[in-house]
């Protein structure tokens, strides 16, 4: 059986050290620095799920969603999004732009991975 | 009416003295037409009556000639049939003469053959009759006595024998030397079968003929005259007529009494000859003209009538005051009539315009000066009940407008009330300044204060020292530039109890055509407590910002601790979870990864120690000898990593000199770092930073760094040195804790330098920065 395909999307380098770690050995990843990066990769493959920072130049994660969440072919696309703002309030407002999922950095593995299992399955 | 007799503009007077003025005009007029018109028919008509009493005088006189000329034709005739019966003539003659009634004035005839003087020799003699004392008819014989005197000339004797049958000749007057009376003689021609024989003649006495033009003279008030044909007067006027002048057709006259007694009239005062006295009739048989007189007489008028069967010419002269005044009179008596209806007239005029005119004029005057009432006027549909009405209609107006007026200006005072607002009026020609009870007010006048009249100068004494300059200068310029219409300005003053007070003063300027400043109006607000309540909402206003920005920077604060902690944690769980499994280097590149996030916390840490410090005052610089773009280039291999991550080009500038100056290295060091990163943040990948450094003349240290990504947006080229802000533009795109900018003016301006940002639409953004060298 084929694995899941996930694009991880933060400027932070060790962000994305981290997220391989965790999860390189059930799915397959690929990673882009930015939201404009993000789209430009969703264009040329569609993952089954997108991790996205907020905070990030060029694009915003925010930007990103909402513009994924707008296409057609990529509504449904399962975007939960990873940010080290924490508040209640910027996570509503990643909720807001259509992401599935907003989970605050640093995250608990168990819950990321949780999530995970629960929009690709 | 002595009302509008007293006021010099009076119409009514004025009308009144037209009228009286049309009217003595007319007077004036219609007097000088009728004297104009009258005077020459009533001369005429005095003329004509002159005239024909003189005729009547002529008619007299033909007659007294007729009967002496008939007789002395016929006794030529009788003469003619027997000349020479002597003594049946002497009886027949006297007879003849006798038997015409008026033998009276016949004085004496004869019978005179040729020649007539007495001569022995011949046989023809003269037959004579005159009357004697008695007045009877006599013969008288002694002419033909040789001792007789013969004073008959022979003027009267001679002409005759030329005459035919029935034609006499008639002498010129003369006094005869026996009855001293006038006297003229007619001849006849006495004609035999056989030829001229002699000449028969009768004398006339004149007497009646001169006392006829006496009494006619008298009847017409002046004096008559008859003069002879050679001039000589036969009956004379009054001696005290002694000389008159002729004003009409150039002849002067001169009456001159002769010493024979007779007269002689004079063409010409020169000519004592006196012989063309009778071209004074001219070729005229009468004639008028008028004279003036050096005696008493006065003017006179003379009338001449010719005679022309004897060449006489009988004259009366009348003064002018005879004919004059029954025309003064007349005149005189038309003028009292004139005037007696003029003043008639005016009197009726007067009276009309003191019934119609007057008493309803004064009547609407007198009802005017009571000020609120209405007029009333008891005729209908005349001018003055138009006036009333009309002026009614306007009262109404004005009282409604006037109400307005009230209301509108009860209304503005409510509201100047409510503004709290007070009025002021500026005279700019007197430089004097007015305002109203709530200024007074408004500046908290005392009562001495507040009765100076020319608040001006009290101003400048209260308005707040600070203030005064601009205040002042800002209105002399307000005024003098014709473009400014309001001048508005907020000082403070100082009350005497040394409070302050926030004045608004504003003025609407009013300016000639020429724009010139003639006066301002406008309103003073008290603005203190609004001062007061901008400064505390201010104040507060501040207070809230700065507890967002710390909420914010807390917020940041979050993220930015997150980040580094989300490294440490995570890569601690994977080592903690494999430490058993993983390889040897994997666990030791968990720690660098802990390492890393670690040192990145720390700097965070360093940053907002940093910025404390600052803020604190509590920063210490270690300045030394230090090289501006060795310390660039330290900057540019730490950042190494990032230029090559977004492929920005970096080009370097540097002076041709050294750049060296006298400051802390490390701090500069971190604001050249600081700088470059925001740079390539911002920039467009591929793009190029620009760094420019050089060490001017006025000994600073200058340093720019230029990008070609988005410019800073004007409005916050200030704030974005603000601590916790960032650039608006890209919002989103940028991490960092906005703390670097903000550090970076405390260091450059710790050293005594500058920092700012230059927002450039064409060269993205530019920050520079200056330093002093030493």
């Amino acid at each position: 059986m084929e694995k899941p395909y996930i694009l991880a999307v933060d400027d932070e380098e060790l962000n994305l050290i981290i997220l391989e770690e965790l999860l390189v050995d059930k799915y397959e990843l690929s990673f882009v620095k930015n939201g404009r990066c993000c789209l430009e990769s969703v264009k040329e493959r569609v993952p089954d799920l997108i991790l996205m920072d907020v905070n990030m130049p060029i694009m915003d994660g925010l930007e990103a969603c909402s513009r994924l969440k707008k296409q057609q072919s990529t509504t449904n696309l399962p975007i939960i999004m990873l940010s080290a703002l924490a508040s209640d309030a910027e996570s509503q407002y990643g909720l807001n732009v259509g992401a599935d999922a907003y989970i605050s950095k640093p995250f608990d593995e168990i819950q990321l991975l949780d999530a995970l299992h629960f929009y690709l399955n | 009416m002595s009302n509008y007799l007293k006021n010099k503009n009076s119409i009514l007077l004025k009308l009144a003295l037209a009228i009286s003025l049309c009217f003595i005009s007319a007077f004036v007029v219609s007097n000088y037409l009728v004297t104009t018109a009258v005077t020459p028919l009533l001369s005429t008509a005095t003329d004509e009556s002159t005239i024909k009493s003189s005729y009547e005088v002529i008619g007299q006189i033909h007659q007294e000639l007729n009967i002496a000329k008939t007789l002395a034709i016929s006794i030529a005739n009788i003469a003619s049939t027997i000349p020479r019966k002597r003594e049946v003539l002497q009886t027949l003659l006297p007879k003849i003469i006798t038997a015409q009634g008026i033998q009276k004035n016949i004085t004496g005839g004869g019978i005179w053959p040729e020649p007539f003087k007495f001569d022995k020799k011949q046989e023809k003699s003269s037959l004579f009759w005159g009357r004697n004392k008695q007045g009877i008819f006599v013969p008288f014989d002694g002419y033909n006595k040789p001792s007789s005197p013969a004073y008959h000339n022979e003027d009267w004797y001679r002409p005759v024998k030329e005459l035919p049958r029935d034609q006499v000749n008639w002498s010129k007057s003369y006094i005869d030397p026996y009855t001293k009376q006038h006297m003229v003689t007619v001849s006849a021609p006495i004609w035999l079968d056989s030829g001229y024989y002699g000449v028969s003649t009768i004398d006339l006495n004149l007497d009646n003929i001169i006392t006829s033009i006496e009494s006619n003279a008298q009847k017409l008030g002046g004096h008559g005259f008859l003069v002879d044909s050679d001039g000589r007067f036969i009956s004379s006027p009054n001696t005290k007529f002694g000389h008159y002048e002729l004003d009409n057709n150039s002849i002067s006259l001169q009456i001159l009494k002769q010493n024979t007694g007779t007269f002689i009239l004079q063409k010409n005062i020169s000519d004592d000859r006196g012989t063309n006295s009778l071209a004074l009739a001219g070729n005229k048989s009468i004639r008028f003209f008028d004279i003036n007189t050096e005696n008493t007489e006065g003017d006179s008028r003379v009338l001449l009538i010719h005679m022309p069967s004897i060449q006489w010419t009988i004259g009366f002269i009348t003064p002018k005051t005879v004919f004059t005044n029954p025309i003064n009179s007349f005149l005189r008596e038309a003028a009292t009539y004139q005037i007696l209806t003029l003043i008639l007239f005016l009197g009726l005029i007067f009276f009309a315009l003191e019934k119609l005119i007057r008493k309803p004029f004064f009547s609407l005057i007198n009802q005017l000066k009571d000020d609120d009432k209405l007029l009333s006027y008891s005729k209908t549909g005349d001018e003055l009940a138009m006036l009333a009405v009309l002026f009614n209609r306007r009262h109404a107006q004005i009282q409604e407008s006037k109400d307005q007026l009230y209301e509108y200006t009860d209304m503005l005072q409510r509201a100047l009330d409510s503004a709290h607002a007070g009025t002021l009026h500026f005279d700019v020609a007197n430089d004097r300044l007015q305002w109203d009870e709530r200024s007074n007010n408004i500046f908290d006048l005392n009562s001495q204060q507040q009765d100076i009249d020319n608040k001006f100068d009290l101003l400048e004494e209260m308005i707040h020292p600070d203030d005064l300059y601009k205040v002042t200068s800002k209105f002399k310029n307000s005024l003098d530039d014709k473009s400014i219409l309001d001048y508005q300005e907020e000082y403070r003053i100082r009350l005497a109890d040394k409070s302050i007070r926030w004045i608004q003063g504003s003025l609407r300027i009013l300016r000639n055509k020429q724009g010139k400043a003639i006066s301002c109006s406008g309103l003073h607000f008290d603005l203190t407590e609004k001062k007061l309540s901008e400064s505390s909402i201010y104040d507060k206003e501040m207070a809230e910002e700065s507890n967002r920005l710390k909420s914010e920077f807390l917020a940041n604060m979050s993220h930015e601790l997150r980040t580094p902690m989300h490294g440490i944690l995570s890569f601690a769980n994977f080592g903690i979870k494999k430490s058993e499994t993983a390889s040897r280097e994997k666990l030791l590149q968990y720690f660098l990864y802990i390492q890393t996030s670690g040192n990145r916390l720390l700097a965070l840490l360093n940053d907002l120690l940093d910025l404390s410090k600052v803020e604190a005052g509590k920063l210490i610089l270690n300045k030394q000898k230090s090289d501006l773009n060795t310390i660039i280039q330290t900057c540019c291999n730490e950042q190494q990593q990032h230029l090559a991550d977004s492929s920005v080009t970096l080009e370097l500038n540097k002076s041709s000199g050294t750049c060296t100056g006298n400051f802390d290295p490390t701090r500069i060091g971190q604001v050249i770092c600081n700088l470059l990163s925001n740079a390539i943040k911002f920039g467009l990948p591929n793009g190029t930073i620009n760094i420019t450094t050089n060490l001017n003349d006025l000994g600073q240290l200058t340093f720019s760094i230029n990008n070609d990504g988005q410019p800073i947006p004007t409005a916050e080229i200030e704030t974005i040195f603000d601590p916790f802000i960032q650039s608006s533009k890209p919002p989103s795109d940028i991490t960092g804790t906005g703390l670097g900018l903000a550090i970076s003016r405390e260091f450059i301006e710790a050293h005594g330098g500058k920092i700012w940002a230059e927002a450039n639409i064409q060269t993205g953004a530019t920050f520079k920065f200056i330093l002093p060298a030493k």
